[in-house]
């Protein structure tokens, strides 16, 4: 097999990104500025990124919900679920962006471990693309109350493990 | 983000990830591109449908071999959306750091302090 040349090599293996941070504090406080609302509200985002509204219920099963809003001034709404947590080392949760229009993007899992290194901590965010069944889809097709119900519907086909 | 819904299916299976790696050399008859796999035709093709169905690839309709070649476009938006995810976490995970710093010192000031 040749060896593939640029972008393909990271696009035959797409399912998953994974990112590595080392914050200077402590595990306990990284972990509380993941799973309190007001906290995750000032960081979630890319720079220049602001979260008018920003709701996590740190419990299993609890809803994510959050909308960002862009320097532009375009809002793009983030729903999900938790799906485990483990304080203070592991959070795990999928979140779906929707565009501005409602649309859905891809819904994703994300995997956040927090590792105590003396004082500091190691965050790694690993996020999982989520490949919804046929049987999905065309639920998310046929549904007649939009896409917030669909949305609803595929966190609760993900807690039930049936979507992959 | 329908088209990367389907993307993403399409490059699912190291069947059809292996079919696009081949095109990348060039268009390919679907005999060609069966050749290294022990499967049958028909099921190979089944996979070169799929990729056709996510435009992943293309078939020309005017040679008689109908050679099948690889469509750029929706790998470019995928590799866009990768992108801009890598981006979202990497600018999340600065703003993370940054402000975890704001509130060690606003905490720190919060404390009450001891005195004897």
């Amino acid at each position: 097999m040749p060896r593939t040349p640029r972008i393909e090599d990271a696009l035959l293996s797409p399912r998953e990104v994974v990112f590595t941070r080392a914050v200077k504090a402590e595990r306990s406080l990284v972990w509380r500025l993941w799973t309190e609302s007001r906290h995750l509200a000032q960081w979630w985002g890319p720079y220049g990124f602001t979260n008018p509204e920003c709701a996590i219920d740190p419990r299993p099963g609890g809803r994510l919900r959050i909308l960002m809003r862009s320097p532009e001034g375009g809002e793009y709404l983030n729903v999900g679920a938790v799906q485990m947590i483990d304080p203070p080392a592991r959070l795990v949760f999928t979140v779906a962006l929707l565009n501005p229009d409602g649309s859905r993007r891809l819904e994703n899992r994300v995997t956040a471990d927090f590792a105590d290194r003396g004082g500091e901590t190691e965050v790694t965010v690993r996020v999982e693309v989520l490949h919804a069944t046929p049987e999905a889809r065309e639920d998310l097709a046929g549904m007649s109350d939009g896409w917030n119900g669909s949305l609803h519907r595929l966190s609760m086909l993900v807690e039930e493990g049936t979507v992959r | 983000m329908e088209t990367l819904d389907r993307t993403l299916g399409a490059l699912a299976h190291p069947v059809r990830r292996e079919i696009l790696d081949r095109l990348i050399l060039g268009p390919k008859s679907v005999t060609e591109l069966a050749e290294p796999f022990e499967m049958s035709l028909p099921a190979v093709s089944l996979h070169i449908r799929t990729l056709e169905k996510a435009g992943l690839v293309t078939r020309s309709r005017d040679a008689q071999w109908r050679p099948c070649a690889l469509a750029a476009e929706p790998m470019g938006e995928l590799s866009d959306w990768l992108e801009r995810y890598r981006r979202f976490w990497e600018q999340s995970l600065d703003r993370l750091d940054t402000y975890a710093q704001t509130v060690k010192r606003e905490e720190a000031a919060d404390a009450p302090h001891s005195e004897d």
